[in-house]
């Protein structure tokens, strides 16, 4: 079923991921991606999954919502691994590890499958775990609404922008929930989703699609009006209700990544293992 | 003769992830042909989950559902079939209204059934006679329709397709008293026609004991009383300590009986209090 998807959903919790402030962890998520693209030499890769693995514990979500989050995306793991092993051009003069039929296959190849497939995986890892499983959605927009305070001076509508992402947000488990019940009820009257070829199946959606968008109009709708309602006048001189401030675990945070991603610049200088 | 029943079936959604929660558990339940079976509960207490049990479109965590004597899970390919015979009409069913026509919507489900164009011209004035929609509003887009009107044609999309077993979640929430009344009267005529088991789900115990012949009582996702009105209503403490309540006119009754007169609790309906009133009384009636 479509609830059944976990990658991208908040997880309440009390690990230290869940209590640190979102605009750190959104910084914090950014030097981590640049951290896995830093990475050159094989202990480098290695740093990087023991650290995946140990924020992913340290974060305290089950092991079964993260296996349910990353299964939809090994397949991409893996055809990506597949071409890495074969588009790989060696420089001249290497031997092939071994080759059959018209096939070599490099020791190179091999290894740049395995860094991407690391990569991709330290990615869905690491800013599920730190970003999007522990942090709400509100705080997610609070956050970036903030780090972007700056544009408004060249007049962005940095507040706006951010209404309109909370928002958005906000009604994709609605959308979810109203597009199962709708699913549910055309079901109940015979309709068949899963058999037929892709012209079949795409006119099946359209009982379904029809009544989705004319709740979705309705919806907003009402909430325009309910915003109004409450005097919602746009982000001039609106206060927050909640101010973050930094507190220790914050910083506890900010040194680890700190170390982290100098140990990554650090091994690749230093011990260059299997670089590619 | 039994249309559907339930043997220790229990739910649970989202299995597995932090958001687990368990709708049934361990639910029984008889539903028989001929019979307005009333399945009434508290917010949350898992009445729309026993609802897409029956027909298949929640799997089973455990227990058996037998519709028509068939246990629907033992060949899931055939749950087509099973949707066919155990017609449900979900809560506010005038949000899947979709077709360009009231006519083309009611036919979606015929038209699934693979039947003539003949035989599903036929179902659908059939049906929206039954739900007492005119003709002349067959032609017309269903959003153009009011609300009560949405919801009858809704509700005929689903007779259209003939099911020995009618399920209703909430069929009359939001309607105005003349409105309930008339689509609670078309579903009891239904019954009458065709004689099939219908299982009406709802919050007005007033609706329920007026119309049902057999009640479920559902409290925390369990059967907490099952029976003839009679029997469900003599329960009056029960019932309230749920959270739920009796009849206005029982309620009378039980106050009656509190002041120490003789009375039998268990009339459910207006006249049935008024003639236990009278008895008491020793009056007759007068208007
Ligand atoms: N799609 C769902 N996902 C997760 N939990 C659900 C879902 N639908 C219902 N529940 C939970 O299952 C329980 C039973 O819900 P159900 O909808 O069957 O109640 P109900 O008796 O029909 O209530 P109401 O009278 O409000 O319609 C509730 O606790 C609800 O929170
Ligand atoms: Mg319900």
């Amino acid at each position: 079923m479509l609830k059944d998807v976990t990658l991208g959903q908040y997880f309440p919790g009390n690990s230290i991921f869940h209590k640190t402030d979102p605009r750190i962890k959104l910084l914090l998520t950014v030097a981590y991606i640049v951290a896995i693209f830093l990475a050159k030499s094989g202990a480098a890769y290695a740093l990087l999954l023991l650290v995946s693995i140990l924020i992913t514990i340290m974060s305290g979500i089950r092991l079964s919502v993260i296996l349910k989050g990353i299964k939809p995306l090994i397949f991409v793991v893996i055809i990506t691994a597949i071409i890495n092993v074969f588009w790989y051009s060696p420089p001249e003069g290497t031997e092939p590890l071994f080759s059959f039929w018209k096939i070599n296959i490099y020791l190179g190849g091999l290894l740049t499958a395995l860094y991407m497939a690391i990569r991709i995986l330290c990615l869905i890892l690491g800013t599920g775990v730190v970003l999007t499983y522990t942090t709400s959605p509100i705080a997610l927009t609070d956050a970036i609404e903030s780090l972007l305070s700056p544009l408004k001076l060249i007049k962005l509508p940095v507040h706006e922008f951010s209404m309109m992402m909370t928002i958005a947000l906000r009604f994709i488990p609605t959308l979810i929930e109203e597009t199962d019940k709708i699913m549910s009820a055309q079901k109940a009257r015979g309709a068949d989703f899963s058999s037929g070829g892709l012209i079949k199946r795409a006119k099946a959606l359209l009982p379904v699609l029809v009544p989705l968008f004319i709740s979705a109009f309705r919806r907003a709708d009402e909430l325009a009006v309910a915003m109004e309602c409450r005097c919602y006048r746009g982000g001039k001189g609106r206060t927050k209700m909640t101010r973050r401030t930094l507190r220790p675990y914050d910083f506890i945070l900010v040194i680890f990544f700190g170390a982290f991603i100098a140990g990554v610049v650090l091994i690749n200088k230093y011990i260059p293992f299997y670089t590619v | 003769m039994t249309a559907a029943e339930l043997r220790n079936v229990f739910y649970t959604y989202s299995k597995g992830t932090p958001f687990e929660s368990a709708a049934v558990t361990d639910v029984s339940a008889v539903f028989e042909s001929g019979m307005i079976t009333g399945i009434i509960g508290h917010t949350g207490s898992g009445k729309s989950t026993v609802a897409q049990l029956i027909n298949g479109l929640l799997p089973v965590s455990s227990g058996e559902v037998f519709v028509c004597g068939k246990n629907i899970w033992e060949d899931p390919k055939k749950m087509r079939q099973v949707r066919f015979t155990a017609g449900l009409v979900f809560q506010y069913p005038e949000y899947q209204l979709f077709d360009e026509t009231v006519y083309k919507d009611i036919s979606f489900g015929p038209k699934n059934m693979g039947l003539s164009e003949k035989e599903i011209d036929e179902r659908v004035r059939d049906a929206a006679r039954d739900v007492g929609l005119d003709d002349a509003l067959l032609e017309k887009s269903p959003f153009e329709l009011s609300g009560g009107q949405k919801r009858r044609a809704a509700i005929a999309g689903v007779l259209a397709m003939r099911p020995q077993v009618l399920i209703l979640d909430e069929p009359a929430a939001g309607l105005d008293p003349r409105g309930r009344r008339e689509v609670l009267g078309n579903i009891t005529a239904y019954r009458n026609k065709t004689g099939a088991a219908i299982i009406m789900i709802s919050h007005s115990m007033e609706d329920i004991a007026e119309y049902c012949d057999k009640i479920v009582v559902m409290s925390d996702s369990k059967v907490l009383l099952s029976g003839t009105p009679e029997e469900v209503f003599s329960h009056a403490d029960e019932l309230v300590k749920t959270g739920l309540t009796v009849p206005q006119v029982t309620k009378v009754l039980c106050g009656l009986k509190a002041m120490g007169y003789d009375v039998d609790t268990s009339a459910y309906t207006v006249d049935k209090a008024e003639k236990e009133i009278l008895r008491l009384f020793g009056g007759e009636k007068k208007c």
